[in-house]
């Protein structure tokens, strides 16, 4: 079951977020070797990490981050509008109801065992979280490499631009339209037949 | 810039597509649009027919050769899709494997074929056979960089447009994942078995008994539902378990 964690409830979740930035270091830092600050040579931090971000994190019955992903609002700085906008050739889409998908992280723990099913659950949890928050729109960029992974979701995709090189890596910025159609899909699609989200877990907008 | 328009409109219509055939008419003019001649998409298994995706329009001729001298086996294309996460010019297959003699006459029959230069985009995800969709045109003239970026966005887009028919209630089943993921000692058996390893030669490799051995590709079978170690390499392949290269170089 997949948490929200937000400015208001992430005194609750201490552990699985520490769980978090040390699992993103392994996969963004050690593994894909991005150049991307690490804090104490453990923690993957940077600066849109704020009180505005919203992470859903799947974890194990013992606060143990097993994925996560996290949402950044367009109307505050964000990695597309911020650090990327040359890979968008009209304007940055903004707007209350567009929000930018970041560091999608599967634990290097499950990957092997778990990896499949744990990326479609923030997949399903992503949409179910954008239908429940009138969120119609994802910007994300990414890297070419995981093109393929992100389209296996099933979403209305559209590119915001052609892919560029950049620090050695070939990455580009696309829209995914979301509707409650998509949250059926990805329901049927990946076999849950209610919410995934912990019962009773709430995002209150500021 | 105005190829993103065109990526665009090809997205757009690449996701409305209801069959391979019409995937293929969509493809083949967009392809020639960019500048080159030839495509190929699918999955990287030979030895299963008809279950997995493979369209495209090399000549035939090419196919012909390939079928007949087993080229699929040691594909250099094939093999660099192991280590490269994103888009290649065939140019450049020896920055990414080291090429045997035999590999490089595949690459030499193929230009003799009228395959020149091309650029595959690797396609993995998780969980599935590994694919990849190529692009490629007649010896001659130089591959068109300009374009590179645009078909790095076609490939996976029309390959994740065969995924999506692929799985269609309606075409064949495709559920050949395992029912839950073999374990590390089961796939290192598997990995054996699929070189042509009897259990013993296993067992010995692996400091383990005949009879274990012989147990861990029973419940490897098991997980999968098949009767015999050939289907089960195949699902394994199928299911990523295994990759190409653990089967085919020994």
């Amino acid at each position: 079951m997949v948490h929200i964690v937000t400015k208001r409830n992430k005194w609750r979740y201490a552990v699985p977020l520490d769980g978090m930035h040390r699992d993103r270091k392994r996969v963004f830092v050690d593994w894909l070797k991005w150049n991307i600050p690490v804090t104490d040579g453990t923690h993957e931090i940077d600066q849109f990490d704020t009180d505005d971000a919203v992470y859903l994190i799947e974890t194990d019955g013992h606060d143990k981050h097993l994925a996560s992903i996290r949402l950044l609002p367009t109307m505050q700085p964000h990695l597309l509008a911020d650090v990327f906008p040359d890979l968008c050739e009209g304007p940055v889409p903004r707007g209350q109801a567009v929000w930018e998908l970041t560091r999608f992280c599967v634990s290097p723990d499950m990957l092997k065992t778990d990896g499949r099913r744990l990326m479609n659950l923030m997949w399903t949890s992503v949409v179910e979280f954008a239908v429940r928050y009138d969120i119609a729109e994802y910007t994300c960029v990414t890297h070419m490499a995981f093109l393929s992974q992100i389209l296996s979701a099933g979403w209305d995709t559209k590119p915001l631009g052609l892919p560029k090189m950049v620090d050695g890596g070939l990455i580009g910025a696309v829209l995914f339209k979301i509707s409650p159609e998509t949250l059926q899909e990805s329901r049927s699609r990946f076999g849950y037949e209610t919410s995934v989200f912990e019962p009773q877990q709430r995002w209150e907008a500021a | 810039m105005g190829r993103l328009r065109d990526v665009q409109s090809f997205v757009r219509h690449v996701g409305a597509v209801e069959s391979l055939e019409a995937l293929h008419e969509l493809l083949e003019p967009t392809v020639w649009d960019f500048g080159f001649q030839y495509y190929a998409l699918g999955h990287h298994v030979n030895v299963v027919h008809g279950d997995l995706i493979q369209i495209g329009n090399y000549p035939e001729s090419w196919m012909a050769t390939v079928h007949k001298r087993s080229y699929i086996s040691d594909d250099p294309i094939l093999l660099a899709c192991q280590t490269s996460a994103v888009g290649f010019r065939w140019s450049d297959v020896s920055r990414h494997i080291e090429l045997s003699t035999r590999q490089k006459q595949i690459l030499a029959d193929a230009w003799r074929a009228g395959m020149g230069e091309g650029f595959t985009v690797p396609v993995n995800v998780p969980g599935e056979c590994a694919g990849s969709c190529s692009f490629a045109h007649r010896p001659g003239k130089p591959l068109n960089e300009s374009a590179l970026p645009s078909i790095q966005y076609i490939g996976c887009f029309a390959f994740e447009a065969a995924r999506r028919l692929a799985h269609k209630p309606g075409m064949r089943n495709r559920m050949l994942a395992a029912e839950e993921s073999l374990t590390p000692r089961q796939l290192d058996c598997l990995v054996l078995v699929a070189r042509g390893k009897t259990d013993w030669e296993a067992a010995q490799l692996l400091g383990l008994s005949q009879d274990t051995v012989h147990q861990h590709v029973e419940s490897a079978k098991r997980k999968y539902g098949v009767a015999t170690r050939t289907q089960l390499v195949i699902r394994a392949l199928f299911d990523n378990q295994l990759g190409f290269q653990d089967v085919i170089h020994g």
